[in-house]
């Protein structure tokens, strides 16, 4: 039984031969001639091959002494050193013009990277264990290139001027130009700047959607079952609708030539305006897709509270009223809390509502789309734009750290309460019910305009003759000589994104989950930077990444920008959280001994992974495959600015609909999305299945926590 | 449980630490300990909480890599490798059994995850779960079992690999009163017919005494004290031991000698002890309560103040100038009444000199 092998340089032989080979073989650069590395360097470009060199040299080190690692740190350091500069400054270096990271270019710094980690552990990082090391290493590495870099590069942009040359006096202007800052508003008849109105926009958003949240929860958990079956019916709808789709049936209801408009109009006199376009308008817009996670929150909140402390409260000869205030309220503010700072946060990153109706009132999330997309074109200010809602949506972020940290008053012991809810005082479930009833049927209607919408001529001027036209213009199929023909003009974005979500989930969800494991499993130096860095991408609004991967990604050494590739990359690292969060949620519960248990019956780290935690995980696996395929198919923001004519999203192709005024087939559109996305989720369930641990069964459904903190990426 | 011919014990090892330090950041889980395990004996690691037992423990399973020092098992240096290369098995307090898989499933994992056929996985797994009394049971999953099956399915799981070394991590913390002392037999069993090697992590000194070859009582991170259970409950050498290992009376006071006895003297009342070995530097006494009986003097400078039947004995707590003495009498003796004013006769040669330490 000696499981002990002499593997001890194999691996790290055969990643320098696949490194060689590549160099040798595949074309090096991303864009270009589709020359190999060897070709380049024949053509005069020397300092390609010196990381193969540094590669092939430290795996013959491996071979020779598996256990001396500071000499291969030092090879692969210089290879990787000679690889990035090359990469950002050939053009000073050889006086040949820029080259792109390619395939050939991208196996050779795969290899490096594994060859690096594993030397690593030899000498004694990350436990010694090569599979961490090599995990978290790749992980970082590529969490730096495709996160860390494009925003600090964005950042940085913000303080040079057309030439790249630094100019502060030029940022200095651009941060305290006064459209960002005025506050007008308050004293005169002039508009407020971006700033304040984003401020005031999230404040409302946060506040109004935290009440409702709280009134659905009171009553979904202390006002009857049936309520809560139908509300977790509802608190589904905004996860899986495009984000500006309910904007688009906020102006088919209140816009001027509005259903409600036209109605009042013709019966009431009251007179057609444009009040929906601007803050009222993105407010109800905003409320209605916050709402049901509010109410997610808080309802786990509720529930959290045991009925034997409010029993305790009662049998101290407390009033309801006086319970209510003085246990129910201090043991539920902390969500409270929580819910306010998400939809604070969430309403700072929206961009498709206020694009939609925003009109004159700007936030920054638009503007730093008028500041590329537009006429303007000044990335400059674009990046000053980004800097300023990064620093919001931070501050939002590191208020719910010091704030929340420790003030979770919600336990979960194991230990059944017999004690049962007390019902709601009188005052308190009337005035629930009067805030709810109206809102179930705002929603209803919103929701009944994007099922009808789709199939009348048009919605938005009231006719409502039934036709198919919408979706023969968007999705018609013809029989053509080679078989089918997708003729309808929006089988390309169509099928572009379901490709692109395709391939997305689950490299999110690989990704996501082994940085879950590593972080949860296994303790290393460097540890919290390593977290930190995982999570970045969660803060920053997508309108943020979206610039900054047009700045960042669009010269060498990284050229993608108008592909297909970058699209998948945006949307695997702004997810990516999603899944490391629900990844960890699902490791507390699955007891560590599992693991050691694993490795002491003699079973390597990536065996264990395989057989014990990765059939445990099901649920989490599910919840990530889901969250970040519906993600990618109703992303927006980063989106819009990374679209060409060839790789168009499905989301893009919409907003351009509505630009051009084309609300039914914009809305036809969108509600097949809902339909096919709902499909998919169905079906991602039944394909991954259940966790069968014994009578018990977990239904592998998306657990509470992508749910609840997974909606920053939009 | 069957009586299968014996052969695991052919590979047990005996297990060495020398001067093993395990440090977290600033913290000494392990201070500086060496100890031997001999090869097929059971030898408890016994410690109250945070003492560093279960750390060493996984220092032999590897677990936990030693921050200094030497681990051997048999004759190999082990102190780099990981868990899975050191043929050490572990059987968990929490069981760890894989919930996913059948009991069959879990005894196979061991062989399957070192290459084994899956054929020859089974007969070894099937073997080994006939061996702890688990044959047809199974296809169950663990959430099927009992406790005690469950435990079983682990040591079986735990020795399918026939390891050099098996190590239990307070292996009967989550089985009823009534079973432990079943289980705790089981084990015991098992370890002297398979003559396998080894080494059991608990907190309950009754659990230890009762299995071990060999007991290493740890303390804040140090070994304070290891031999057989006699030894240790006969002869400790230390205010922690003699208070750890059963119930120990510890009064500080001063030895003399007079016409071939020891006495001891605590606050003016001198103790006759019969023969005692006493050490230059002993400041202390430690009388074990059923070693002390009472004489109904009235007008000794002890007074009874509480008294519990127990069933089986009557347990006095007694008043002395020095603070309270516990004492353990048979209920066959005539019971005594509160406030009784008595004297303590300490049985010849039971008192136990130690030596004053902040301990």
């Amino acid at each position: 039984m000696n499981h002990r092998t002499a593997d001890r340089g194999h691996v790290d032989v055969a990643a320098a031969l696949v490194a060689v080979a590549a160099f040798a073989f595949v074309p090096w650069a991303f864009t270009g001639p589709g020359q190999s590395g060897l070709g380049l360097m024949l053509a005069g470009r020397w300092p390609l091959p010196l990381p193969v060199l540094a590669a092939a040299v430290a795996a013959v080190l491996a071979f020779a002494s598996p256990q001396q690692a500071t000499a291969r740190l030092v090879v692969i350091g210089a290879g990787l050193t000679s690889f990035v500069l090359y990469g950002f400054f050939a053009r000073h270096i050889d006086g040949g013009p820029m080259l792109s990271w390619g395939l050939g270019a991208a196996i050779v710094f795969a290899a490096l990277v594994l060859l690096g980690s594993r030397a690593a552990a030899v000498a004694g990082a990350f436990k010694a264990d090569r599979w961490v090391a090599t995990t978290t290493i790749a992980i970082l590495a590529s969490v730096i290139v495709f996160v860390f870099f494009p925003v600090v590069r964005v950042l940085a942009s913000a303080f040079v001027d057309g030439a790249g040359v630094l100019d502060l006096g030029l940022a200095a202007r651009r941060l305290f130009a006064p459209d960002i800052w005025t506050l007008a508003c308050l004293y005169s008849e002039g508009g407020c700047g971006v700033v304040a109105n984003t401020i005031l926009l999230g404040l409302l958003a946060g506040v109004v959607s935290t009440l409702l949240g709280l009134a659905f929860a009171l009553l979904a958990v202390r006002g009857g079952a049936r309520n809560s079956k139908l509300f977790d019916a509802m608190s589904i709808l905004p996860i899986i609708t495009p984000p500006f789709v309910i904007a688009l049936a906020l102006v088919i209801l209140f816009g001027r030539t509005g259903i409600v408009t036209t109605f009042l109009d013709d019966w009431f006199d009251i007179p057609r305006s444009r009040w929906i376009y601007g803050l009222p308008g993105v407010l109800i817009s905003q409320v209605l897709s916050q709402t049901p996670l509010s109410y997610l929150i808080l309802r786990g909140a509720l529930q959290g509270i045991a009925p034997s402390l409010e029993e305790a409260a009662q049998t101290l000869r407390a009033s309801r009223m006086h319970i209510f205030r003085t246990v129910t309220w201090p043991l539920l503010r902390p969500a409270v809390a929580a819910a306010f700072l998400l939809g604070f946060v969430e309403s700072l990153s929206d961009f498709g509502n206020p694009l939609v109706l925003g009109g004159s009132f700007e936030v920054l999330s638009t503007k730093i789309f008028f500041a590329v997309a537009g006429a303007q074109h000044d990335p400059g200010r674009a990046a000053i734009l980004a800097l300023i809602l990064l620093a919001l949506t931070l501050s939002a972020f590191w208020l719910q750290m010091v704030w929340l940290g420790k003030k979770s008053y919600v336990t979960v012991t194991g230990k059944g309460d017999s004690g049962i809810p007390a019902p709601l005082p009188a005052a308190v479930r009337f005035a629930a019910l009067g805030v709810v009833v109206p809102w179930i049927i705002l929603t209803v209607v919103v929701y009944g305009i994007i099922a009808v919408g789709g199939f009348v001529v048009d919605i938005g001027r009231g006719d409502m003759t039934a036709t198919w036209k919408h979706f023969s213009t968007g999705f018609s199929v013809e029989l053509g000589r080679n078989g089918l023909f997708f003729s309808g003009s929006a089988w390309d974005s169509f099928f572009i994104t379901v490709m692109v979500s395709a391939v997305a989930a689950p490299l999110t969800a690989i990704v996501g989950l082994l940085t879950a494991y590593v972080l949860s499993r296994h303790d290393f130096k460097g540890k919290r930077t390593f977290e930190f860095l995982t999570m970045l991408s969660f803060a920053i609004p997508g309108t943020v990444i979206g610039v900054a991967y047009i700045v960042a990604f669009n010269v060498p050494p990284i050229e993608i920008t108008g592909t297909g590739l970058i699209l998948i990359i945006c949307f695997v690292f702004r997810n990516m959280p999603v899944g490391v969060r629900s990844g960890i949620a699902a490791l507390s519960q699955i007891d560590k001994s599992l693991d050691e248990a694993s490795t002491t019956l003699g079973a390597k780290t990536g065996t264990t992974v395989r057989q014990v935690t990765l059939p445990l995980l099901k649920p989490a696996i599910v919840a990530t495959l889901v969250f970040s395929f519906v993600h990618a198919m109703t992303a927006v923001s980063a989106i819009v600015f990374l679209v060409t004519a060839r790789y168009n999203m499905a989301t893009a192709y919409i907003v351009n609909r509505v630009e051009a005024g084309e609300f039914a087939l914009a809305i036809a559109y969108s509600s097949l999305l809902i339909l096919f996305m709902l499909a998919v989720v169905l079906l991602i369930q039944l394909v991954v299945g259940e966790r069968k641990i014994g009578r018990r069964s977990v239904a592998a459904k998306p657990a509470a926590s992508p749910v609840t903190s997974g909606i920053g990426a939009r | 449980m069957s009586s299968t011919p014996v052969k695991a014990g052919s590979r047990a090892a005996s297990v060495e630490f020398r001067n093993v330090w395990k440090r977290w950041g600033q913290v000494a889980a392990v201070r500086n300990v060496s100890f031997k395990v001999e090869a097929g004996t059971l030898t408890t690691l016994l410690g109250p909480s945070g003492c560093g037992k279960t750390t060493t423990l996984r220092l032999v399973a590897g677990l936990e890599l030693a921050s200094e020092g030497r681990i051997f098992i048999g004759n190999d240096d082990v102190t780099p490798l990981g868990a899975a290369e050191r043929d050490v098995s572990m059987v968990f307090q929490s069981y760890a059994l894989f919930p996913h898989m059948s009991v069959l499933q879990n005894a196979m994992y061991g062989p399957l995850a070192s290459g084994a056929s899956k054929d020859a996985a089974e007969t070894m797994a099937r073997e080994m779960l006939g061996l702890v009394g688990m044959a047809g049971l199974e296809a169950r999953l663990p959430s099927e079992l009992s406790g005690g099956q469950q435990q079983r399915v682990a040591v079986a799981r735990a020795l399918v690999l026939e390891p050099r070394v098996l190590l239990f991590d307070e292996p009967l913390s989550n089985l009823d009163a009534k079973l432990r002392r079943k289980v705790r037999d089981d084990i015991r069993d098992l370890q002297q017919r398979l003559g396998l090697t080894v080494l059991y992590v608990t907190h309950d000194q009754e659990e230890a005494l009762a299995v071990s070859d060999k007991v290493i009582v740890m303390d804040n991170a140090v070994i304070a004290q290891e031999g057989t259970p006699e030894d240790l409950y006969e002869r400790p050498r230390s205010r922690f031991l003699a208070d750890f290992i059963g119930e120990a009376n510890i009064v500080a006071g001063s030895f003399s000698e007079q016409g071939g006895e020891t006495l001891f003297t605590a606050s003016g009342v001198t103790l006759r002890l019969g023969r005692v070995p006493v050490p230059a530097d002993a400041a202390l006494v430690a009388l074990r309560p059923d070693r002390v009986g009472l004489v109904e003097s009235g007008l000794g400078p002890l007074v009874i103040r509480r008294r519990a039947y127990l069933g089986h004995a009557w347990e006095y707590t007694l008043e002395a100038p020095w603070g309270e003495v516990l004492v353990v009498a048979p209920t066959r003796e005539a019971a005594l009444p509160l406030g009784a004013k008595v004297d303590l006769v300490i049985e010849p040669g039971s008192a136990i000199p130690l030596p004053a330490s902040t301990a």
